[in-house]
């Protein structure tokens, strides 16, 4: 059983990398794309900028990490140094509402890239944008704005929640690990923001999470979890542990203070 | 040409002749070395038991129990009166010592280690060899039998026939069958044994399948079904007078196994044991005997819920041992000393699975015994000092070293879960020391008293059990590799009175054990099991003691006529004054018996008192008392010096309706069950 577990995931990680290693696009020596899926691309209305939006997978209703390399048009030089801001945008047609979203946090590119982040809290084949706008500190600003498809991904990974104890408010709770989930103790990560308004989603810094998980179909738990804590940025971390394999359910209950925010939303995850 | 200077007398017949033979044992004796003359003698002698002080040997092939081959190798234990057993269905009882189960007592065969691979302990060792196929079991109470492992309780050990080197009985043997009613039982046997002038072959095979039984109200007892065979083969050969080399290979398998008590069945028990010896007989007067084993066995076992209603999600639970050693035995003698060292070691690996199906959902999969493996080496000195005629000493001291860690990543990553980290070796040092000192008086009284301390090791269960479910507490059990040894003081006292017509014995034991492994209750824990009443992990409880006694009389007025009587009680209690869970009540079998020169007749009763010393902790009920009687008789027809005995009785004659204290789960035990076997010997 070990060695299929094993064999299975190594295959899963073998067939990952064959996948977004063809469906790589215009694969440059000195770059850090290799790994990762080419979302969209265009230039910056002013600046004379080329931005691509890298991502490690197609775009999923979930707390995602984006990648933002920008090229001077010109020489085709990857810009290093630029302040990146982006705005996430849902167009519904009658309405129009922002996401949750973390800008890189700074001006210096990691290997050519600016990370980022945003939590699609809806799926939307059409309707999402991402604008970035891209101060490069020497030429000047410019923002463009780029299309985005979001799936609905097989298991449910963030949760747009009406509170308990606010019929108006709008939660979004995130799941962001295990990833990788095993039997075993695993770092367990989620985010909580919370509505302000349909263009700001500002993170809830000052809950407490509890977590419980259980196995549906047995009706059991885990021992010795440990309760997520705020971390940083509407961040909390904890541990949870899970004694077989199989469907897991994470309860979770979030409080704000003694009053119950709410405690109907749980994530699954499938360990193999 | 030396060896032809050697005189060879083969007295004994082989392993399953007539009846006065069948109790033989294979002996070898010394003749005078200042002539040089080494005489090897297989002669017919009385199962006796080397030791000072208390301990017991009992035959498969004594002629009172011939009906025994017929048995299972647990019911003939049962007949020692400390031991008892736990029952969980109608087969594989497992062996209780002086109250202690298999974690504290040692089972081996032939001074194999073997272990069960069913985390639930459904598959003693005692499962695994037959008694046509065994010369004797011999049972040392406490640190006395610490020569084959450390344990507290004691130590059985099972001794296969062999095959029987006799070139005057080239073919030798029987063939059997019989029928029980309770369970419309039947058990077919064999075993051949071929000889030629220094070497033989020994085939063995055994045959059972029975439906459930039948309890004494009537009522038939659901999952009590069961079909096994054995086979071994075994060969000596003897390149000289001195050396003895011997191949034994037995494999067993049980099918469809039903236990009542449990909520899964056994679908398959699969045992393979293999060893080869090499026994040396120096012509040097102070080098007695040296004895060298290797061998190896594996355990494959797999429970089976599919047989069951009501089952929520089906579950697949194989579990599998594979232990590999060895040991070297020397017997010494200097002047009055006795000298016995061995050299021992073994290397073994357990592992178990569940694996749960529910619908539409992936499997989930844990690893109930996560692949521990196990390195033990252990040195053993005994010196049997002859005082004078009347006085006996025996010192024995061993020390064992024990090496255990997870091999399987899955299973350290499981056990994090408890903020345990099982990742480093566990190194345990295990000593054990023990004084026997024996005295005879006139009159034909003699006394003994043996003390020691004795050290053991967790099990695996105790240190990795990774929810596995006791359906007894319904409790589901987490191990602690951190948990400390279990130790114990211990004394065995003894008091035996002979003579001719008459004999009592009456010994009393007591061991007071330290850091005592029990399972305990731990409330943040939530059960895995499906209905489960919580999680118990092991833990060490500061003290615990368990005492006992056992008086055994036989009167023989007339020489035909034999009356005996067997009582025994056992008390345990922990330190928090709570009886220790499934210790036997006190127990009582009278008999009565008739002997004849071609058979016998017996009346025997069997009683318990009511247990109602009992640990609702451990999912115990008290157990009422219960008093049955069985007849049993045999009879044989000599052709020539073939026979054919035929061995019946009843067993259970008033069908009481009954259970006995340790039988799991308050199942009843068989109603009225009559059985008759037929055995035809060459």
């Amino acid at each position: 059983m070990k060695f299929s577990i094993k064999s299975l995931l190594l295959g899963t990680a073998l067939l990952s990398t064959i996948i977004t290693g063809c469906k790589k696009d215009d694969p440059t020596p000195d770059d850090n794309t290799t790994d990762l899926l080419l979302i969209a691309s265009g230039y910056t209305d002013a600046g004379s900028m080329k931005v691509k939006l890298y991502a490690v997978d197609s775009l999923y209703s979930a707390y995602t990490q984006l990648f933002i390399e920008v090229r001077d048009s010109a020489s085709n030089e990857v810009v290093e140094n630029a302040q990146v801001t982006i705005m996430p945008m849902m167009d519904m047609g009658n309405m129009e509402h922002s996401a949750p979203y973390e800008n890189p946090t700074s001006t210096a590119a990691i290997d050519g890239m600016f990370p980022c982040n945003v939590v699609f809290q809806m799926p939307g084949e059409m309707g999402w944008t991402l604008d970035v706008t891209v101060d490069n500190l020497t030429s000047g600003s410019g923002t463009v704005t780029l299309p985005l498809s979001v799936k609905n991904p097989a298991v449910t990974r963030t949760r747009v929640i009406t509170p308990a104890n606010d019929p108006n408010a709008r939660l979004v709770i995130s799941y962001l690990q295990p990833s990788d989930p095993k039997v075993g103790v695993n770092d367990f990560e989620i985010t909580l923001h919370s509505k302000e308004s349909m263009t700001s989603w500002p993170a809830i810094e000052n809950y407490t999470v509890q977590i419980e998980p259980e196995m549906p179909s047995m009706g059991h738990g885990s021992p010795n979890n440990v309760n997520p804590t705020h971390i940083t940025n509407g961040h909390y971390e904890g541990q949870v542990n899970f004694t077989m394999t199989g469907l897991w359910r994470i309860n979770l209950t979030i409080m704000d203070g003694s009053t119950v925010v709410d405690n109907t939303a749980y994530f699954e995850v499938t360990l193999q | 040409m030396q060896r032809l200077a050697y005189k060879v007398f083969f007295l004994l017949l082989a392993v399953s002749a007539s009846a006065q033979e069948q109790d033989s044992i294979l002996f070898f004796n010394k003749g005078n070395i200042a002539e040089t003359v080494f005489e090897v003698e297989e002669i017919l002698v009385r199962p006796t038991c080397a030791c000072v002080g208390e301990c017991s040997c009992a035959s498969a092939q004594e002629d009172n129990y011939s009906e025994n081959r017929f048995s299972c190798t647990d019911a003939i234990l049962a007949k020692n009166g400390r031991m008892e057993l736990m029952k969980r269905g109608n087969f594989a009882f497992e062996p209780i010592l002086n109250g202690m189960s298999s974690d504290r007592i040692n089972l081996t065969i032939d001074g194999m280690k073997i272990f069960g691979a069913c985390t639930d302990k459904m598959d003693p060792v005692t499962s695994y060899v037959e008694p046509n196929n065994m010369k004797s079991v011999s049972v040392q109470h406490g640190t006395a039998g610490s020569m084959f492992g450390s344990s507290l309780g004691g130590s059985v050990n099972m001794e296969t026939n062999g095959a029987q080197i006799n070139p005057n009985k080239p073919i030798s043997g029987e063939i059997g069958a019989g029928f029980q009613s309770a369970a419309l039982g039947a058990n077919g046997l064999f075993s051949l044994n071929y000889s030629r002038k220094n070497w033989a072959i020994l085939a063995n095979g055994v045959y059972r399948r029975f439906q459930n039984y039948r309890a004494g109200n009537g009522k038939t007892i659901q999952f009590t079904q069961f079909e096994k065979w054995n086979g071994s083969i075994s060969a000596k050969y003897m390149p000289t007078g001195r050396d003895v080399i011997r191949v034994d290979y037995i494999m067993d398998e049980g099918y469809n196994i039903g236990y009542a008590a449990l909520p899964m069945d056994v679908l398959f028990a699969k045992a393979k044991i293999y060893s080869l010896t090499y026994q040396h007989y120096p012509s040097v007067k102070w080098f007695e005997k040296l004895e060298t084993k290797i061998y190896g066995n594996s355990i494959e076992h797999a429970m089976d819920d599919t047989k069951r209603t009501n089952v929520i999600m089906h579950m697949d639970m194989p579990g599998s041992t594979r232990t590999y050693g060895g040991y070297a035995n020397g017997n010494l003698q200097f002047k009055k000393h006795k000298i016995t060292v061995r050299l021992d070691g073994y290397h073994t690996n357990a592992r178990a699975e569940m694996t749960m199906y529910p619908n539409n959902e992936a499997p989930m999969f844990m690893l109930t015994w996560p692949d521990v493996n196990k390195l033990d080496f252990g040195l053993f000195v005994q010196d049997e000092i002859t005082l004078n005629e009347n006085r006996r000493l025996s010192f024995n001291g061993r020390i064992e070293y024990l090496n255990t860690s997870v091999i399987d990543e899955f299973g350290v990553q499981q056990a994090s879960v408890f903020n345990q980290d099982v990742s480093d070796v566990d190194h345990r040092l295990l000593k054990s020391v023990n004084l026997s000192f024996a005295q005879r008086f006139k009159k034909g009284v003699s006394a003994w008293v043996t003390a020691g301390y004795a050290e053991r090791s967790p099990s695996v269960t105790e240190q990795y059990a990774f929810y596995i479910f006791n359906a007894n507490d319904g409790f589901d059990y987490v191990g602690d590799q951190d948990v400390k040894n279990e130790k114990a003081v211990q004394a065995d006292l003894g008091l035996e009175w002979k003579h001719k017509k008459a004999s009592i014995r009456l010994t009393g034991f007591y061991y007071h054990m330290f850091d005592y492994i029990l399972g305990a209750k731990d409330s943040t824990l939530d059960a895995m099991t499906i209905g489960a009443n919580g999680v118990k992990v092991s833990r060490n409880i500061d003290w615990a003691l368990m005492t006992g006694g056992n008086l055994e009389m036989s009167y023989r007025p007339l020489k035909w006529l034999e009356l005996s009587n067997v009582s025994s009680y056992i008390f345990g209690n922990a330190n928090n004054g709570d009886p220790l869970p499934l210790v036997p009540p006190f127990k009582n079998v009278t008999s009565v018996k008739w002997n004849h020169k071609r058979g016998f007749v017996a009346a025997e009763c069997e009683a318990a008192a009511a247990q109602n010393r009992v640990n609702p902790e451990f999912g115990e009920m008290r157990t009422a008392s219960y008093a049955i009687a069985n007849i049993r008789a045999s009879y044989f027809f000599p052709f020539g010096k073939k026979r054919l005995t035929l061995n019946a009785g009843i067993e259970n004659l008033l069908d009481a309706y009954y259970r006995t204290h340790l039988t799991w789960g308050g199942i009843p035990q068989p109603g009225i069950n009559g059985y008759l076997n037929v055995s035809f010997t060459f």
